[in-house]
């Protein structure tokens, strides 16, 4: 098919309806870091392609809609995205799918279990699915709209399949207690004098062994990813504390240094300190080539460049070792305070359940997880300003 | 694998137990017991039998606790993963449900259901089932798309492209899953064993220390470690078997 390439001042302008689209796939060339490596190092080039789908009117030719996406992105999705999107009965019209890549560098597999900051380039990033033209319509409202009603109609619904187990005499209610006892308990807990001590000491012991667990992690990730010699002297001992369960500590803990806060936190420390090591070696060893070259040939004196250079490229990945052991934390101050008795969300529930309220068990539960999401969502918060300048760059 | 590799992996491992093995050789410290006979009563103990049964009922109870949750999770994951009206409005449940820390239902569990292995296994299964739910969610989320549509294009039954297309392009997250079910399932193992059982790992070390023997105690907790450790060696080369056509097809994938 033989358009007129259109230019980019036709993007974006209001869209009319009824109209015809033609989707199509093209792209600019660019030149990533892989034709740099190719060039210095004669290494491979590491190609991968990039689309630009383009949603052209039939009639007029203008762009009406585009969209940067992987090359693994078939134009059939795009189409099925857009027109969720846009509003109007526009009729889809059969697809041509022409390719001109953008050679660049492809993201490798970042840090393991939950990804984490992503490598800075100088081109939009692609997991973005930029979004060269945006225009928010009355149907993308009414998708959104929709897709919330739907998750707290899920909410609801498992609480009216509980309500209507429990009515029918299914669940054991020693262990399960009807809905209603569980939500006036959770109202009714916060009367309690104890509520305030009791979410503060779990909230505090968590905070304190995250805190400690990142002073020595960060150190000894930065020390371990930037030697190798360190890492294989390492890599044992890591493993094996990465797969110890820190929760067996409890009884030889109880003996050593009694039921005590310091047990605790101490636990925590043991629990976190392995996350935060594993990222932080991640992060220390995700350089790009192009930064180490230039630090390399400006002789910036080793003490700046691994305060300066190594480091911050090093920092998306330590807030994600931080935010998994801000998650640890609390499941590891609730089992230590169950199992040990220290006063803290984990002893309330000993308590309740030794008085068989089994709702207000269930409660300080469900409290424990509220703190545990609303940890780390704080963490993301702070990460965001902490770390805007990585986010700007087209990290993540 | 080269001598040098080995003996750079191994140095200060080693190092570090000779030296925990000398310094505490004379000690009278009940605290911390001298590491040779650490390894003596639990060997004793293990020579018995003693050991070797409680650590049969532990890993019997995790075995079948992982293959319960891994069937549901799998199952609901790649129903959930393909579906995405399901997937975006069970998601902010699902975040929250896995928020919940599963040691604070085992005295309630226990409880209720008393010291035997069921408790446990159910114990095992209510947590290990999110992390290999929501692996499982987004291994399937993050298939590329046209291996499925090639699977309609083609035609391919039903059942035979659940088998060996959906699965199998989710199997690498769904691995991963795996691992960490496997970590969460060694705590719980131990916790429920701590709160109330007759026999286990868990148990073992809990009636040692409450008989203050603190040596035993010591050794009944490093072998938890051990076991932790030796079970995600065997996982690892289990997944390596696993997945070798796809750490073959995807070199840039390999690595982690």
């Amino acid at each position: 098919m033989d358009w007129a390439v259109p230019d980019f001042s036709t993007l974006g302008r209001r869209e009319m309806t009824p109209l015809h689209r033609l989707l199509d796939s093209t792209g600019i060339e660019s030149r990533g870091e892989g034709e740099w490596n190719a060039r210095m190092h004669e290494g491979t080039k590491l190609r991968v392609w990039r689309k630009i789908h383009i949603g052209i009117d039939e009639k007029s030719l203008e762009v009406r809609a585009a969209e940067f996406t992987t090359s693994d992105i078939g134009d059939a999705p795009m189409l099925r995205d857009r027109s969720a999107r846009e509003k109007g009965n526009a009729r889809q019209q059969p697809i041509c799918a022409k390719r001109v890549g953008t050679p660049q560098e492809p993201r490798r597999a970042p840090a393991p279990d939950l990804g984490g900051g992503r490598r800075r380039t100088s081109l939009p990033d692609p997991s973005l699915h930029a979004k060269l033209v945006e225009c928010p319509s009355r149907k993308t409202r009414v998708v959104w709209r929709v897709t919330k009603v739907r998750q707290i109609g899920v909410f609801l619904g498992v609480l009216a399949l509980w309500a209507l187990a429990d009515s029918l005499a299914l669940l054991n209610r020693d262990v399960i207690p009807p809905p209603a006892a569980v939500l006036t308990a959770m109202i009714e807990v916060f009367g309690r004098p104890e509520m305030g001590p009791t979410l503060w000491f779990t909230l505090r012991d968590s905070l304190a062994g995250v805190a400690i667990a990142a002073l020595l992690g960060i150190p000894a990730g930065m020390l371990i990813g930037i030697f190798p010699k360190v890492e294989i002297s390492t890599r044992v001992l890591l493993d094996f504390g990465r797969a110890f369960p820190a929760i067996a500590l409890v009884p030889v803990f109880v003996l050593v240094f009694g039921t005590s806060h310091t047990s605790k936190i101490l636990l925590i420390v043991i629990a976190c300190f392995f996350p935060t090591v594993i990222q932080t070696i991640y992060g220390a060893r995700r350089l790009e080539p192009t930064i180490l070259d230039t630090v390399n040939s400006f002789r910036i004196p080793p003490l700046m460049r691994y305060r300066r250079v190594v480091l911050p490229a090093a920092l998306p990945y330590i807030a994600t070792g931080v935010k998994l052991s801000l998650s640890i934390s609390i499941l590891v101050a609730v089992g230590a305070e169950i199992l040990m008795q220290v006063p803290g969300i984990g002893s309330q529930i000993n308590l309740a359940r030794t008085y068989n309220e089994v709702p207000v068990a269930i409660v300080f539960t469900l409290y424990a997880g509220l703190m545990g999401v609303a940890l780390s969502q704080g963490w993301d918060w702070i990460e965001r300003r902490m770390l805007a300048w990585h986010h700007r760059e087209g990290g993540l | 694998m080269s001598v040098t590799r080995l003996i750079w992996l191994w140095w200060l491992p080693v190092a570090l137990v000779a030296v925990w093995w000398f310094a505490s050789a004379g000690t009278n410290s009940f605290f911390f017991p001298p590491l040779n006979r650490i390894v003596a009563v639990t060997w004793r103990d293990l020579a018995s039998g003693e050991l070797l049964g409680h650590l049969r009922v532990s890993l019997l109870n995790m075995v079948a606790g992982l293959a319960i949750s891994a069937v549901i999770g799998v199952v609901l994951g790649l129903i959930i993963g393909e579906w995405r009206a399901l997937r975006e409005a069970t998601e902010p449940f699902l975040n929250f449900v896995r928020a919940i820390p599963p040691a604070a239902v085992v005295p309630i569990v226990i409880v209720a259901m008393g010291i035997g292995p069921e408790p446990k296994i159910f114990l095992i299964v209510f947590a290990c089932t999110w992390p290999i739910l929501l692996n499982t969610i987004d291994g399937v989320r993050g298939m590329n798309p046209q291996m499925l549509e090639m699977a309609r294009a083609f035609r391919i039954p039903f059942g035979l492209r659940n088998r060996r297309i959906l699965f199998m392009g989710a199997l690498p997250q769904i691995m991963a899953g795996l691992r960490i079910a496997l970590a969460v399932s060694l705590v719980l193992m131990v916790i429920s064993e701590f709160v109330g059982a007759s026999s286990g790992l868990g148990f073992y070390i809990r009636a040692k220390k409450e008989a203050f023997a603190m040596a035993e105690a010591w050794g009944g907790t490093l072998l938890t470690g051990l076991l932790g450790y030796l079970l995600s060696a065997i996982f690892l080369r289990f997944e390596r078997w696993a997945l070798h056509w796809h750490l073959r097809s995807e070199p840039g994938k390999a690595t982690s």
